[in-house]
């Protein structure tokens, strides 16, 4: 029973860092009604970032975190400036190619440039744990969750009560009336894309003790954070939240019980079977709430 | 659309009877890279049945291809089935696969649909590794060489698989034209465009978008049975890659989606460059040629989403007398 | 025949049609109006089968129709314009109008050959081979009528087929209208232009708020203190 307790515990903590990469995927979805497939690569190129400012300067991992998530947060704007600005105002599928297109490019560069092998990094604290009745608490993923949880509650902030949030959200729900109230569509898809960004590069931070970095590490937490979102609802933050902390605890349970192999695969089909069944997500909702 | 018949068609014509010379003026290294271009054409052409004519794009048509390939081998290495039998069962599997799966899949539009293709795709690679008794697992299977036989469709030169694949080609091509040409292609032009004006004139969602994803899926097993008959190596990274669903993607919409000519004429540009960039820096990285397809997509999005033959064709339209 | 009982269509806590009986004969024509947001859309998407309904039937010629796939409802011969035109936009005038034929017929070549001549009824033959994306608005909405038409429907919905027409273009399809009916099509139409639709309804039925207030000929509705309340004092010019 208290292993079971742990994978649940695990899986929670978890969660919170995929809830942060999924609520990036649905502020961009929400606000600019873009599907980014490079969700997983953007948070990919984070972990290399990391990695490489760990090994030359050596940096505290929490100083890195915040430097990689301030130079993605101006490169998620660089590309929606250069890149998807140009297709926005299309439908679906363009949006589907061109970062398609961006998450096959930075794959691969990645592999080109560092090679497909996979690099790590280790911190003194990897192992320490704290004891809580019969589970254990690791250290690192306790530090993630909490700061996901800071990070969703500063989300939470500045949406519902800052002037630009707001804004963003009037964008979100309707885009044209908030253009006629004075709102600056370009402005809420580059700052809406720069923080999909950024948190996606928070995530991928967040992950790298949990994580070996190679250039297939976005697929699978693309793939997931897709999941979480639709599972949420897309364009809902809480309903990312709730998929989120969903998806960790059956992926932790499924890893345990099913061969370690299929534990991709679980996660998979229970996408197959929301996106059929409850299209609209577990709390619905198309718009930022 | 004007009807076209498609055997009166000169171009089509000139072409078949070329085709059917080019081995003898072109031999070995350029006759394989000929050979992959007609098998990466006929993969862009099953592709283009669901995401072009039926538009709804997928990225998982690399479980179709893997099915197509797997098939060849398992029934030869377990069962000692022929590989022209093996490519039936092949496209007889796929066909059923796609019926089972559309059923769930196409219910979905847009992005959910393409991600649920993914997820596919992904799926079947999944178990190909994990029923490693079967499959050989990630390391894959081998077709060891036999005999020089037509039934066993292996040769001790090239010019039979040339042969095979053009068959194949002219296959994918006729039926490319006569869907488009056809009262289905006009179903799928009205789902294409507006889903619930198609409805509103009694066009069965399901079942067109089933029926050419049906046909789609067979296409492309076709292609893959090939490349397994072809490489006499197949594993599921390769065959059932993500990175295969891409490359079919590209190459059907640079050559030109819903065109005769397009998807064989986007894999005559890209398989070339593929071959040049593995040849001269092969050795140096992999993931050079996906980085380079990659740029080809990006730029093909935003700047020439709608192919070289459209664009062409655009060009030198006639003039259409219009009164307002 | 079509016929309504107790139709009710809720969307949440919203009841949007309220319990609306309706009957509707051959070759019939029936107008549809009431305040924006009386349910006139909602009811005709429950009749084609875009919406499900929660309660009451729906029958045509005595086949229950109630809760029927859309493609279903439309091979029984329901056919439909849109409030905003949805014409296939890639397609041209020709093919659009086959379209609405193909359900039915197979042969593309007898459809192409059938939709020029309703091209032609409808005074779009000078454009056939041109898009939709290309026409006027007009021109899309009058090709949007030419294609559920084709099929020589029992019954054609038009949902605002007129807004932003001129005086000519209203009496155009006033008379396209007044063929159809002559041809045994029963017509719906909701219209907000009430010159036009008071003239050439047989039967104007009212809703508002999702219920029906009134049912009756056009004459005694211009004067139904009810209806006009609903409008909430504009003035019904007959």
């Amino acid at each position: 029973m208290s292993e079971f307790m742990q994978l649940i515990v695990n899986g929670l903590l978890l969660g919170g860092i995929y809830a942060v990469i999924a609520a990036g995927l649905t502020i961009i979805f929400g606000v600019m009604n873009v599907v980014n497939f490079a969700q997983g690569d953007f948070l990919m190129l984070a972990m290399y970032a990391g990695f490489f400012i760990h090994q030359f300067t050596g940096l505290d991992p929490y100083i890195t975190l915040i430097l990689v998530a301030l130079l993605f947060f101006f490169f998620g704007i660089f590309i929606e400036k250069s890149l998807i600005s140009k297709v926005i105002e299309g439908e679906h599928e363009k949006h589907i190619l061109l970062t398609l297109g961006i998450a096959v490019f930075f794959r691969n560069i990645v592999t080109v440039l560092f090679g497909p092998e996979y690099k790590g990094i280790t911190v003194p604290y990897r192992f320490k744990s704290y004891e809580i009745g019969n589970v254990f608490i690791s250290h690192p993923r306790l530090i993630s969750f909490i700061v996901a949880a800071i990070l969703m509650v500063l989300l939470w902030i500045f949406l519902t009560r800052t002037e630009f949030g707001r804004a963003m959200r009037a964008s979100s729900e309707n885009r044209h009336a908030a253009e006629l109230m004075g709102i600056n569509s370009k402005l809420m898809f580059v700052t809406a894309f720069g923080i999909g960004i950024m948190f996606a590069a928070i995530g991928g931070v967040a992950l790298m003790p949990f994580y070996y970095v190679f250039p297939e590490v976005g697929v699978y937490l693309g793939l997931l954070s897709f999941i979480v979102v639709v599972l949420g609802g897309l364009g809902s933050i809480p309903g990312a939240v709730v998929g989120a902390l969903l998806v960790g605890v059956i992926e932790s349970l499924s890893g345990e019980y099913i061969d370690l192999s299929l534990s991709h695969f679980g996660i998979f089909i229970i996408f197959i079977l929301v996106l059929l069944f409850k299209p609209q997500g577990i709390l619905g909702g198309e718009k930022i709430s | 659309m004007i009807r076209e018949n498609i055997l009166k068609d000169r171009t089509f014509l000139i072409f078949l009877i070329l085709g059917l010379m080019v081995p003898f003026f072109i031999k070995g290294y350029a006759l394989k890279v000929a050979i992959m271009i007609i098998l990466w054409g006929i993969a862009a052409y099953g592709w283009d049945v669901i995401s072009g004519h039926g538009g709804q794009l997928s990225l998982g048509q690399a479980a179709f291809f893997a099915i197509g390939a797997y098939s060849v081998n398992i029934a030869y290495l377990s069962f000692g089935i022929p590989s022209l039998i093996g490519i039936i069962i092949g496209i007889v599997f796929s066909a059923i696969i796609a019926l089972a799966i559309g059923l769930v899949v196409l219910r979905l539009r847009g992005p959910y649909f393409t991600l649920c293709t993914l997820a596919v795709g992904e799926i079947l690679r999944t178990l190909l590794i994990y029923f490693k008794g079967f499959t050989g697992g990630a390391v894959g299977l081998s077709f060891p060489y036999q005999e020089h036989s037509f039934i066993s469709m292996q040769y001790t030169y090239d010019y039979p698989y040339y042969y095979l694949g053009f068959v194949m080609l002219i296959i994918a091509i006729i039926t490319s034209t006569v869907i488009k040409n056809s009262s289905f292609g006009l179903k799928l032009a009205a789902i294409r465009n507006d889903c619930d004006a198609a409805e509103s004139v009694g066009i069965n969602l399901m079942m067109t978008k089933s029926k050419a994803f049906i046909i789609a899926a067979m296409i492309t097993s076709m292609s893959g049975s090939f490349y397994a008959i072809f490489m006499n190596y197949i594993d599921p990274g390769t065959v059932c890659g993500f990175g295969l669903s891409v490359q079919i993607l590209l190459i059907a919409l640079v050559g030109g989606r819903r065109t005769k000519w397009g998807p064989l004429l986007g894999a005559a540009i890209l398989i070339p460059i593929t071959e040049l960039t593995n040849a001269y820096f092969g050795h140096i990285r992999s993931g050079l040629p996906m980085l380079v397809y990659s740029i080809i997509l990006i730029f093909v999005v935003l700047y020439a989403s709608e192919g070289i033959v459209n664009i062409f064709s655009k060009r030198f339209a006639k003039p259409i007398k219009e009164e307002i | 025949m079509l016929e309504l009982k107790n139709v009710t269509k809720r969307f949440g806590g919203l009841v949007a049609v309220n319990n609306v009986d309706l009957l509707i004969k051959p070759g019939e024509i029936v107008g549809l109006i009431g305040p924006n947001g009386a349910g006139k859309t909602t009811l005709v998407n429950c009749i084609s089968g875009f919406h499900k309904i929660d309660s009451g039937t729906i029958k045509l010629n005595e086949n229950d129709i109630t809760n029927k796939s859309v493609d279903f409802i439309s091979n029984q011969g329901i056919r439909r314009t849109f409030q905003i035109e949805k014409s296939f936009k890639e397609l041209t005038v020709l093919e659009n109008i086959a379209c609405g034929l193909i359900s039915k017929n197979k042969h593309l070549k007898e459809n192409m050959d059938k939709a020029k001549e309703v091209a032609e009824l409808f005074g779009l033959n000078n454009q056939n081979n041109v898009s939709a994306k290309n026409l006027t608005i007009q021109t899309r909405k009058r090709l949007e009528l030419a294609r559920a038409y084709a099929i020589h429907p029992r019954i054609i919905i038009l949902d605002e087929v007129m807004a932003g027409c001129t005086d000519y273009e209203i009496d155009e399809v006033l008379e396209i209208i007044k063929r159809m009916a002559s041809e045994s099509i029963s017509v719906i139409i909701i219209e907000h232009i009430m010159k036009a639709i008071m003239s050439i309804s047989e039967k104007i039925v009212v809703l508002n708020e999702g219920k029906k207030i009134a049912e009756g000929l056009p004459s005694e509705i211009s004067n139904n203190p009810r209806v006009i309340e609903a409008y909430l004092g504009e003035e019904l010019v007959v």
